[in-house]
């Protein structure tokens, strides 16, 4: 429990340190507010080998800013709905995130590399379960990322980041109960639950092209499309795969 | 690269991305009937937690039995063929549920005489002006409340535990019949065992699988009922019980017999000291099974039913006559 609770200050403090630092008075910043749809399929072993999808209201909003050397990102998002799989049997979903990208630019390159802190947390409930029906996993992890940037024309930006999450921890359900391991323990022992989140165990990769239009006044209108795979193979592994399309405003601060 | 070709490129990208989904998470398995045995047959493995207790050979079952998969041309034999498999487990928390059956074992009650009669509790002791509180039928007999509580799905307030306790505080004593409650929730069994409690009272321990290996638990983990702050009753209490009591109500009647100034009057419980956990096969049936163990503290297994303090029968004479002796005997105890 200490060495969960620990972890998750210190992602929050390392991302309000980023937030709050190098107040560069020629930062560019903005709020990013969008809305959009989300095609999920997840299959959780736990309960059924077969697929569950459905299409989702997304909900997301963003700020970031970007100065002459770094560029960052802090956004969250949110989605929640009914799926169904093929024989028709039900199961809520409700999935959300933080994502923090940091990018450092070198002067005259459509290429930036950079890190990202992927935090996501979901809740499964399948409807025909009366018990131990509802099932949640939640990973924190860091990982390099990519962005790639470019005007197209007068008014009209296309960027495209994409990432991979390398090192963090999960906490997932236990096989049978909906709790992760530990948890009903009187003595609440949360870290035999905790997983060592890598590669081979673990995948979480991102791709994210958007389109944005330069308003006036200096907002600006995006369409974005945001492709997420995850796959936390521990026993039984839970995988789901997101695509969302998101419309969103962008307001200068 | 002009702008065209590059949101083409893009396009592309995203067309492609979207139809990942089948290709990275992979299509749905095959539900032929070989296909839906072994996922059961190895759900079962996984998740089932009394092989050792029930001395069941899992393994020789699956020898026994995945021969006849070739044998089932319809979904209805396959069925059959399924039910009959889990049958074996000789366990009433465990289910195969389709579109047109759902399979059972219900020998815990089914070989034993009920020890019940509704409409006998009805005519004769609870009569027509019974009070209906919530999911409680309330009757005074002779200066005795007599309480028929059904089912452990059905849930109560508060505020009709706080009536309960004050109406069997006005009283001598209090019959609590739950015969024929076959379970429900647990949470609402502690909460009305906190009203007979009064402080604190560990009463069992648990434990889950964890992991696919028959062995693989967790922790046992105590179970403890916290006395109700609003008010408890600590008075004579006689609870009335038959092999009907499964699950939940199996549960309650061992936290009961751990309060002192009650008794157990009627048959032995049912059992079902495991919850059942869920799970879903490829042809999209669902089935249950008993996932965790429940022993008390001194490590007897609830899942095959607890003892009572007196034994009493009920027989079609009694029934004739318009008596329950069951009732009869605890309202009777209460008044010594």
């Amino acid at each position: 429990m200490y060495i969960f609770t620990r972890y998750l200050l210190l992602v929050l403090l390392l991302n309000t340190h980023l937030l709050s630092a190098q107040r560069d008075t020629l930062a560019q910043r903005y709020l990013h507010l969008g809305i959009g749809l989300s095609s999920l399929s997840a299959r959780d072993l736990a309960y059924s080998p077969l697929i569950y999808q459905g299409l989702l209201p997304s909900y997301a909003i963003a700020y970031t800013k970007e100065c002459r050397q770094k560029a960052e990102y802090w956004l969250a998002n949110f989605r929640t709905g009914d799926l169904s799989n093929s024989f028709s049997a039900t199961a809520q979903v409700a999935s959300g995130s933080f994502i923090h990208y940091t990018f450092y630019k070198p002067p005259s390159q459509y290429w930036q590399w950079g890190w990202a802190n992927y935090n996501q947390g979901q809740v499964l409930t399948f409807n025909a379960a009366v018990n131990y029906g509802r099932r949640f996993y939640y990973h924190t992890s860091f990982g390099p990322a990519l962005r790639y940037q470019r005007s197209l024309r007068p008014r009209w930006r296309l960027l495209l980041h994409a990432q991979v999450q390398l090192i963090g921890i999960a906490l997932q359900s236990a096989p049978v109960v909906n709790t992760p391991l530990g948890i009903e323990a009187p003595e609440h022992k949360l870290w035999q639950g905790i997983r060592l989140f890598h590669p081979g165990r673990t995948l979480h990769t991102t791709f994210w092209p958007h389109l944005t239009y330069q308003l006036v006044g200096g907002a600006q209108l995006s369409l974005a499309y945001q492709y997420t795979y995850s796959r936390l193979a521990y026993v039984p592994s839970i995988t789901s795969s997101n695509s969302t399309y998101l419309l969103s405003l962008h307001t200068p601060l | 690269m002009n702008s065209t070709f590059r949101f083409s490129i893009i396009v592309v990208l995203v067309i492609s991305f979207y139809s990942c989904d089948k290709v990275l998470l992979g299509p749905d398995p095959e539900h032929d009937p070989e296909a839906v045995f072994v996922a059961l047959w190895e759900g079962i493995d996984e998740r089932y937690s009394f092989f050792a207790e029930k001395q069941i050979n899992w393994d020789s079952l699956r020898e026994v039995y995945q021969p006849l998969v070739a044998q089932t041309a319809t979904d209805q034999a396959l069925f059959k063929m399924l039910a009959d498999l889990l049958f074996e487990l000789r366990d009433g928390h465990t289910n195969l549920t389709t579109p047109f059956d759902q399979s059972r074992n219900w020998e815990w009650f089914l070989n034993y005489p009920p020890n019940f009669s509704n409409e006998l509790v009805e005519q004769y002791y609870l009569r027509n002006n019974f009070q209906q509180l919530g999911p409680f039928r309330l009757q005074t007999i002779d200066s005795v409340l007599y309480v028929y509580y059904p089912d452990f799905g059905e849930s109560f307030s508060e505020d009709q535990l706080d009536i309960l306790v004050r109406e069997a505080n006005s009283q001598r004593g209090l019959v609590l019949d739950i015969r024929h409650n076959s379970g429900g929730s647990l949470r609402l069994a502690e909460r009305l065992a906190a009203t007979f409690c009064a402080a604190t009272l560990p009463y069992a321990r648990t434990r889950y699988k964890t992991g696919k290996g028959r062995a693989d638990f967790s922790d046992w983990e105590t179970a403890v009922i916290q006395s109700r702050q609003a008010g408890v009753y600590s008075g004579k209490l006689a609870l009335l019980t038959n092999r009907r009591c499964y699950s939940a109500a199996n549960t309650f009647a061992h936290m009961i017999s751990l309060l002192p100034q009650t008794i157990i009057i009627g048959d032995r419980t049912g059992g079902g000291g495991g919850s059942p956990a869920y799970a879903e096969l490829p042809n999209g049936w669902t089935y249950r099974c008993s996932a965790t163990q429940t022993v008390t503290l001194s490590g007897e297994q609830l899942e095959f039913g607890l003892p009572v303090d007196i034994p009493a029968t009920l027989t079609f004479a009694d029934e004739t006559l318009g008596r329950d002796p069951i009732i009869d005997r605890a309202l009777a105890w209460v008044k010594e």
